[in-house]
């Protein structure tokens, strides 16, 4: 066991210019103002079909795009030497999970050397006594906690191999994952990331069995078909490895940034470096149980979204980055954009709806009343023929959910019904509102918290 | 890079616009089927309408049967009335959800028109008749603009015409342009929103309290 104290730490600040608040702030109102004059101004109906439209299409390039590639991706050769591996598992009071991690990174096989970097980043609960103790694990410590990203910097300085697998101290990988990640390295110098098909920890609650069915949609299906294509946007905590000299070169994790991972990822597109997916195995990873929990976990996520957006605005639309640029990247902040939008637009017409329906009540209570049970009744009853557009949209979707099963081969069965149904009916009531409080918090320059 | 990377995009294009298509043929059949049931509905209307009117006229020009034809109309009344109410709520319902279909106003301005004929119907009756068990409500409403007041109204009315089935409703929205819906207007001084015309006397703002309305209705 080995220990290291760090005591000059060097913060790598990003030198790219993020857009004053105020200007941000004046430039968004107007956007969102003029959003919702055009919502307020237009039927529902139309929004509607728009909004299907959209999403159609974005489905449509997708189900081509998986049908002409990604399901055909191959399992890359062995390479003819292994590179050694560093994985940096880095720790914050993360005393109930970390233990599990480190016996699974110890059980790991690899036909190469790898070594195991645990970086306490100032830990008050007593894990970093108990990690000492430790064998076959070199641990560093930070005296002051600096975050993830500083944590993970200061490991790479201190890394001996070629790749480093940077692991989350609450994920669990398989025996394989060094294995089979390696050798996507070897098929292209360019590559500068590889990242694991991350899914859910045993879950529990409610909450966690939708995640767990999002993660294989997310981490499953779509990464699978934007890494087809070279147009991942982020390389997930939880596990991913990467090629040191790129990161050096890069200058490590940015880590000013609330979603380092994202960043990175936007950084390595920008260089002109690629980063693939391995699906061959995967990591188990814990996910909020509770929605207070996975609130601010998607806050932080949206928020750095939104951050990163605007660091890497010139990327958008940009011809130069391929279908990165042209379809990823506007698609991804579209999608974020108009589940925001149509939050607040349904926020604002709820609370239209809701007056209206209070009126009748001030006139007369039991005019209130049957003014409600019949509009309720006509009104749950009538089915609205725009929504027929969306059901083609839901065809698509769950040949996605299908084949997102198959790649974690996961038998769908009875239990996945109700997580399903939540899913798709108030899952993104949740993420929309998230993302608007995200843009909200963001105009107004709120502070970050992790 | 790009021209190669806007091949699968064109595809999907493709994909969508044929999918929007074969979306927007289910749609129209759908708004198609629905207004058709509509016209079935309020054709029905009409028909009733016509054969009142018909014996009507019969009963006058021909035998002066009193008794057969009031008989008839005490027999009928009930179920026309509440179905012609029941159809108003449905037409601005379907209205709401299609998009394909323009041949609502048509439809809308027809069940009007056969709404105010069997409203017409049952009061040349009660006339012809001396008396029927029945009470006609004349109920005046808005729908270009929002009106809280009115829904109100309607919930107090719907409400009444659960314990009260004697009591007939005929609603007409006072801020379209149906002349037939202007006279009535005009023939009652309606100058606002909600209105009542109970048999023949005006309630302008409409009444909040069932009693009110109840104690109208013996009064």
């Amino acid at each position: 066991m080995k220990r290291l104290l760090d005591k000059k730490h060097e913060y790598r600040r990003s030198t790219i210019r993020i857009p004053e608040r105020r200007e941000l702030a004046i430039i968004g109102m107007a956007v969102l103002a003029l959003c919702v004059f055009t919502f307020l101004a237009i039927s529902y109906q139309v929004i509607f079909i728009a909004y299907t439209m959209l999403s159609l299409f974005i489905f449509c390039s997708y189900l081509i795009l998986w049908l002409e590639g990604a399901k055909q991706e191959e399992t890359p050769p062995d390479p003819e030497s292994w590179p050694d591996v560093t994985v940096i598992v880095p720790s914050f009071n993360t005393g109930d999970t970390i233990f599990e991690c480190l016996d699974a990174c110890r059980r790991m096989e690899y036909k190469g050397k790898f070594d195991i970097l645990v970086v306490d980043d100032g830990s008050t609960d007593g894990s970093y006594e108990k990690l000492c103790g430790m064998g076959g694990i070199s641990i560093l410590r930070n005296e002051k906690n600096r975050g993830k990203a500083a944590a993970l910097n200061f490991a790479i300085r201190h890394a001996k191999g070629k790749l480093v697998a940077c692991i989350d101290s609450d994920t669990y990988p398989r025996k394989d994952v060094l294995e089979k990640a390696a050798r996507h390295f070897y098929r292209d110098d360019k590559v500068a990331s590889v990242v694991v098909f991350v899914c859910v920890n045993k879950p529990k609650t409610m909450l966690q069995r939708v995640q767990e069915i999002e993660y294989w949609i997310s981490f499953g299906f779509f990464f699978k078909t934007i890494a087809s294509i070279d147009g991942l946007y982020v390389t997930p905590g939880p596990t991913a490895l990467y090629r040191k000299d790129i990161l050096d070169k890069l200058g490590g994790f940015d880590e000013q940034n609330l979603t380092e991972d994202m960043e990175i990822a936007l950084r390595m597109q920008k260089h002109g470096y690629k980063i693939r997916a391995c699906h061959e195995t995967m990591v188990l990873t814990e996910v909020p149980g509770t929605l207070p929990k996975l609130f601010r976990q998607r806050l932080r996520w949206y928020r750095g979204g939104v951050m990163n957006v605007l660091k890497y605005i010139e990327l958008f639309f940009n011809p130069k980055y391929g279908d990165f640029g042209i379809f990823i990247l506007p698609t991804t902040l579209g999608s974020g954009f108009f589940a925001a939008l149509f939050m607040a637009w349904t926020i604002m017409s709820l609370s239209r709806n809701f007056f209206d329906w209070l009126t009748p009540f001030t006139y007369n209570f039991s005019a209130g009343l049957s003014a409600t049970v019949a509009g309720a009744g006509n009104g749950m009853v009538m089915f609205q023929s725009a929504w027929l557009l969306g059901m083609f949209s839901l065809a698509i979707w769950a040949y996605f959910l299908v084949k997102s099963f198959e790649i974690s081969g996961t038998r769908p069965g009875r239990k996945h019904i109700l997580p399903l149904i939540c899913m798709l009916w108030l899952y993104p009531i949740f993420t929309g509102f998230v993302f608007m409080v995200a843009y909200i918090y963001e105009l107004f320059g709120v502070k970050y918290h992790w | 890079m790009a021209n190669k990377a806007s091949s699968p995009y064109m595809k999907a294009a493709l994909l969508t616009l044929a999918i929007a298509l074969l979306g927007f043929f289910f749609i129209t059949q759908l708004d198609s089927m629905r207004a058709g049931e509509l016209r079935e509905a309020v054709d029905e209307l009409r028909l009733q309408s016509d054969s009142e009117r018909l014996l009507y006229l019969y009963s006058q020009v021909m035998d002066n049967n009193t008794a057969e034809l009031c008989g008839y109309v005490s027999n009928t009344e009930e179920s026309k009335a509440s179905r012609a109410y029941a159809l108003s709520e449905k037409i601005r319902y379907y209205e709401q959800s299609n998009i394909m279909n323009s041949d609502y106003e048509k439809i809308k301005g027809q069940y009007y028109l056969a709404n105010a004929a069997l409203y017409l119907n049952t009061r040349a009756m009660e006339k012809y008749c001396g008396s029927t068990p029945y009470r006609t409500v004349l109920f005046f409403y808005k729908v270009k603009e929002d009106c809280p007041q009115c829904r109100a109204q309607g919930g107090v009315l719907d409400s009444l015409r659960k314990t009260h089935p004697e009591m007939q409703v005929f609603a007409f929205p006072s801020d379209t342009d149906y002349e037939f819906v202007n006279v009535f207007l005009r023939r009652h001084n309606i100058t606002g929103v909600p209105s009542l015309v109970i048999d023949d006397r005006v309630v302008l703002g409409g009444l909040s309290d069932e009693a009110a309305v109840e104690s109208r209705l013996s009064g």
